[in-house]
């Protein structure tokens, strides 16, 4: 496995890292910028060219993270070459006309499972519900092959969010990456550290993703009161109080965070499932936590992989960067060290994390640092 | 150099002024400060937020203690209000009301609830089986009695057969208070919304009564206010059951004299009418103090009253409620030895004329059982099987009745022969009539399959007639069956069959 690492400014490619000695051997490239940057993709042809066999998986974001640090509108890549590890890359559209659950099914349905190990997903963060995508995928591929990933980002606006590969960057997308065989070693953590406080909610009026109801009242009020002159930033301030979401019969909490108002409704989008019948708190950040929730995500990923990570990918919440500020670059050095200096970091803040927490089966969250880690043997 | 506007960070401001002299030392610094001054920022907003967070959280968890402290108090007033009430009941002997949890008394009371809605539950079910076992025998009497009493009889033979017919509408009247207070007591009774004319029902009453009064030489007086309409909605069997107690009362406590029906308009507006209906004798009459206990169920006036008069002391109480269901009043007025007043106010819906003339129209046709009909009669009771052919026959010579004693037998024939319809007893040894009727309906190829099913049963239970039409049956007559009844309902399904 070799790594290469590089950056697109002013017209011009720039490594960091280049690994790779037969660049038109790669089989993968991930390209992670701002919205606008992919609207108008000056860095494709560039890239194309440096690496013209592989598959080039692009996504918006709210923020890019890059070795040691986090960026706003830059366009940081990373070129991975498998020597042992067959990897195949399917899409499908989750747009209009097509449930989550489906767009997941069909997805998944597109990989031949013989071998088949782990499968990364960047899916569009504002027209896909994350929950779903995963109950879909799983659905087809079982318990065996374990998923991780993100939605996409748009900087804290939630307007609008792209996926692509290869020459098809459009809102929906989601796309996958297969890897087979005995060779590679992927590893996963993911940690929030967020705290909870205040009175213990009931979600009473729901519909999958969408929040109407806390205990009778309305949520958008709640969360406009809890806000103060913030709440003319919402939906972005929303991140500042995610919702911890307790499902019965589940052993841990998952986190929740808004993706979108409706005023007119009196509802809030999130981009996970908020059951009625759950019980929900709001969260509040504490920044040390924060920081050591993201090594503690590392330090799980590396030991899961069994073996010194070649690449980190990670996927960190929008409403940590929003959070945690200029002290946001803690995050990720903290992570890297304790990934130790081999490792190629490249990652971006996103809508949604994707990964398994207690079992295999991979779960939607927010809020969280969540890392995937490489390694072949 | 001076302070850049840049920073604005009141804290650092100060800091600067007192260690700095408003001044900074050097132009380097100046990007130091510049993150200085952003991360107080910083934290003065977060601080801001969370302090905003934890004032209106606490004030929430306030709110959620008071609420919690209310319905705790609540909990405790309906808790000794419950001991207060339960305090000599096994539920309250059971529990330790010192030490109680809530969850421990709702499971008791569930469970108490439970126990009584079984109770209740076999209690219906054992009515409604003796009905059926009173019901089929009286059947036989009635019948054979009314089969008697068109034969030639001798004047002595007549005055026998006749004090029998009296005696057994007599038990059969008894035997439906009996049922119609159960069902009334236990909620179970379901009120009919259907256009009838009051002026009919009261015909029909006096008609009923008229040959007990002239047996005593009482006068009878009928007075309807001319402004009552034609037609009204309501549930018709009720008021005439209803206006018969009361004037069967009359009749029956009243020796000489006269009984009286008055019926007038109190209350009317565009679509409702209200109905004052008065029935007066010059009767015994009952004491003041008394009045209150005629209506309690099973009691009557005095205890001389039920050794005299007979009676099981339901009637009154039955009035009163089915009134008073159909959200009317009840009134008395009585003066011993001078007669009583009995009156009630219901109120009715105004039926809507254009239905008028279809009525008028249906009864115009007169109904026949046409010739050759094949009847298929599955009965187990002998008496009863004697008494129906005996009535079919009187109506038309020209019929087939072929007779099946169980639902077995029933099926055998009609897979073997050709018949217009069956009439179908219910409670049947070898196979009922539910289980027979849903055989044909589901297993026999058609026509047979859809040949007209009439249910004869003794149960007086709605509950058994819904039964009736899930086992796919298209009507049913209740025994002991009013002939008539019975004709129409055959000549209904015969005609529509052809």
């Amino acid at each position: 496995m070799q790594v290469d690492m590089l950056s697109f400014a002013d017209g011009q490619l720039n490594w960091l890292r280049s690994d790779i000695t037969a660049k038109d051997q790669a089989q993968l490239v991930l390209v992670f910028t701002a919205r606008e940057l992919l609207e108008d993709p000056l860095w494709f042809d560039p890239i194309r060219k440096a690496y013209p066999n592989a598959a080039l998986i692009s996504s918006s974001t709210s923020g890019e993270i890059f070795d040691d640090a986090v960026y706003d509108n830059s366009v940081s890549a990373t070129a991975v070459y498998f020597q042992d590890t067959p990897i195949t890359v399917k899409q499908i559209n989750a747009g209009e006309g097509i449930s989550s659950t489906d767009a997941g099914r069909e997805l998944a349905y597109q990989f031949d499972k013989t071998g088949l190990k782990h499968i990364m997903v960047y899916s569009d963060g504002q027209h896909v519900n994350g929950t779903a995508l995963i109950q879909g995928m799983h659905g087809v591929l079982g318990d065996e092959v374990k998923i991780t990933g993100g939605l996409a980002g748009d900087a804290a606006r939630f307007s609008k969010t792209l996926v692509g590969l290869n020459e098809s960057i459009v809102v929906g997308n989601v796309v996958a990456v297969g890897f087979y065989g005995n060779s590679i070693r992927i590893g996963h953590g993911s940690q929030g550290g967020w705290d909870e406080f205040g009175p213990i909610r009931t979600i009473t009026r729901s519909t999958d993703n969408v929040l109407f109801e806390l205990d009778g009242k309305n949520a958008l009020e709640l969360y406009k009161e809890y806000l103060g002159d913030k709440a003319s930033g919402l939906p972005g301030t929303a991140l500042l109080f995610p919702l911890a979401i307790d499902v019965e019969g589940k052993e841990s909490s998952l986190v929740r965070t808004i993706l979108t108002i409706d005023e007119k409704a009196g509802s809030m989008t999130f981009a996970g499932d908020v059951p009625e019948g759950a019980k929900a708190r709001f969260m509040k950040a504490n920044f040390d936590n924060l920081v050591e929730g993201a090594a503690e995500a590392a330090t799980a990923a590396r030991e899961t992989t069994k073996a010194d990570p070649q690449l980190a990918v990670m996927i960190s919440c929008v409403g940590r960067k929003l959070v945690l500020g200029q002290r946001i670059d803690e995050e990720v050095e903290e992570a890297k060290e304790r990934l130790g200096n081999n490792t190629a970091i490249i990652g971006f803040y996103s809508y949604g994390e994707i990964c398994p927490i207690k079992n295999n089966v991979a779960e939607l969250h927010n809020q969280t640092m969540t890392i995937t880690t490489f390694a072949e043997v | 150099m001076e302070i850049p506007k840049e920073l604005n960070n009141k804290l650092l401001l100060r800091q600067l002024k007192k260690h700095a002299g408003n001044q900074v030392p050097d132009k380097s610094l100046i990007p130091l400060l510049k993150a200085i001054n952003e991360s107080y920022n910083f934290y003065d907003d977060d601080r801001k937020l969370i302090e905003r967070a934890m004032e209106i959280s606490s004030r929430e968890l306030n709110e959620a203690n008071e609420r919690l402290q209310t319905e705790n108090r609540a909990n405790k007033a309906l808790l000794d209000k419950l001991q207060a009430a339960l305090k000599d009941s096994k539920v309250a002997k059971a529990m330790d009301f010192e030490s109680l949890d809530i969850t421990d008394l709702i499971d008791a009371l569930i469970e108490a609830r439970d126990s009584a809605e079984n109770s209740s539950r076999v209690k219906e079910q054992f009515l409604s089986n003796m009905s059926h076992e009173i019901r089929t025998p009286m059947n036989g009497v009635i019948g054979m009695t009314n089969l008697l009493l068109q034969t030639k009889l001798s004047s002595e033979q007549l005055d026998y057969v006749n004090s029998i017919k009296f005696s057994s509408d007599n038990l059969l009247v008894i035997i439906n208070d009996i049922l119609d207070f159960n069902k009334i007591e236990s909620g179970k009774i379901e009120l009919e919304s259907t256009e009838f004319n009051l002026e009919d029902i009261i015909n029909g009453v006096i008609r009923t009564v008229k040959f007990k009064a002239d047996e005593k030489s009482l006068r009878v007086t009928k007075t309807l206010d001319a402004d009552i309409p034609s037609l009204v909605l309501g549930d018709p069997v009720r008021y005439n059951q209803v206006v018969l107690n009361l004037m069967g009362n009359a009749v029956k406590f009243t020796e000489e004299g006269r009984i009286g029906i008055l019926v007038e308009i109190e209350e009317e507006n565009d679509t409702h009418v209200i109905i004052r209906t008065e029935i007066s004798d010059t009767g015994i009459g009952i004491e003041a103090d008394k009045i209150e206990k005629i209506f309690e169920s099973f009691t009557q006036a005095t205890s001389r009253t039920t050794r005299e008069y007979g009676g099981t002391g339901l009637g009154l109480a039955i009035s009163k409620e089915l009134v008073e269901l159909q959200e009317g009043t009840f009134e008395v007025d009585s003066t011993p030895g001078k007669g009583s007043t009995f009156s009630f106010l219901l109120p009715f819906l105004k039926a809507d004329l254009t239905t008028i003339k279809k009525e008028t129209k249906k009864a115009q046709t007169k109904a026949s059982i046409p010739n050759g009909t094949r009847i298929l009669l599955v009965e187990d009771n002998r008496i009863n099987v004697e008494v129906a052919a005996k009535l079919l026959h009187k109506w038309n010579d020209d019929l087939t009745i072929d007779h099946a004693e169980n639902g077995e037998l029933a099926i055998k024939f009609l897979t073997e022969r050709d018949y217009s319809i069956v009439l179908m007893d219910l409670q049947m040894p070898v196979m009922d009539g539910y289980t027979a009727a849903e055989h044909i309906r589901t297993k026999m190829d058609a026509p047979k399959k859809d040949i007209p099913i009439i249910a004869i049963s003794a149960s007086a239970f709605r509950a058994d007639q819904q039964k009736v039409f899930e086992a796919g049956m298209n009507d049913y007559v209740s025994k002991p069956f009013v002939p008539e009844k019975l004709f129409e309902k055959i000549a209904q399904y015969v005609n529509k069959d052809q």
